[in-house]
């Protein structure tokens, strides 16, 4: 731009109210930038995070519930807790084939005799050993976990019930 | 008169106060003596070999059991004690 106010007072009237208007136009298109500052957005409490510890306390919570309640519904009692061995030797008494629990008999009478005599449901796989081994054939095995069931049986009130009696003379016969 | 398989075998009748031999061919290095529901007592196995005094709880005509292993791995050893023989 050329001159200033001096330069305009010293141009005729038509030429400075023209050299004015020029320069208002040009004053009113100048751009000038301007910034915007506010403040940063309160910072919402992260979705994702809440969505992820919302997911681990349900499976942590969903592990602690499942597992004791799937005890209890394998043939616990209500607020029993049954170990390994236990679940296993019920399994055998009242669920596994006969098979597998001739294959376990002695493993199965030692138990019972010396740990769960007091335990109702596993005298029900002594009555199907003991009817199995009344069926069996002659063998000196048979014989010998005859014995076994027999003195497993006396040692115990619920072994030596009278609702059993007649199971243990057939056992004691078994020759 | 002796009693088992291959694997644990010894004497099916002792005395009260003797001490019975059982033979052990499995890798267990001890054996197991029980009567009742007593906890069990257990025996060192030597060279294939375990001594057992017999439980002196045991009455004459009682029984107790010497176990090695477990499920079907499980062996026993039924004894009868009896009365100890007059010299």
């Amino acid at each position: 731009m050329v001159g200033g106010d001096a330069y305009l007072s010293s141009c005729p009237p038509a030429e400075a109210w023209k050299m004015a208007a020029v320069r208002a136009k040009e004053s009113a298109l100048k751009l000038e930038p301007v910034y915007l500052v506010e403040p940063l957005p309160e910072p919402e409490p992260s979705s994702r995070r809440a969505w992820l510890s919302l997911g681990l306390a349900f499976a942590v919570g969903g592990l602690v519930g499942f597992y004791p309640g799937l005890r209890v519904g394998q043939g616990g009692t209500s607020g029993e807790v049954v170990d390994d061995e236990l679940q296993h030797l019920r399994w055998l008494a009242v669920e596994a084939p006969i098979s597998d629990l001739k294959a376990e008999a002695g493993y199965y009478l030692h138990l019972l005799g010396w740990k769960y005599a007091g335990e109702e449901l596993l005298w029900r796989g002594f009555d199907r050993l003991a009817a199995e081994l009344l069926a069996g054939d002659a063998s000196r095995e048979r014989v010998e976990l005859a014995k076994f069931a027999v003195a497993i049986a006396g040692q115990s009130s619920m072994g030596s019930s009278a609702s059993r009696s007649h199971l243990i003379g057939a056992l004691r016969a078994i020759k | 008169m002796q009693q088992g398989s291959g694997e644990l075998s010894g004497p099916s009748v002792a005395a009260t106060g003797a001490t019975i031999e059982v033979t052990v061919t499995t890798p267990d290095t001890s054996v197991q003596v029980i009567f009742g529901d007593a906890a069990p007592r257990t025996y060192p196995v030597v060279d294939g070999k375990a001594q057992i005094p017999v439980p002196p709880e045991v009455p004459p005509g009682g029984y107790f059991r010497v176990v090695v292993g477990k499920r079907k791995s499980f062996k026993y050893l039924l004894v009868e004690v009896t009365e100890p023989s007059s010299p």
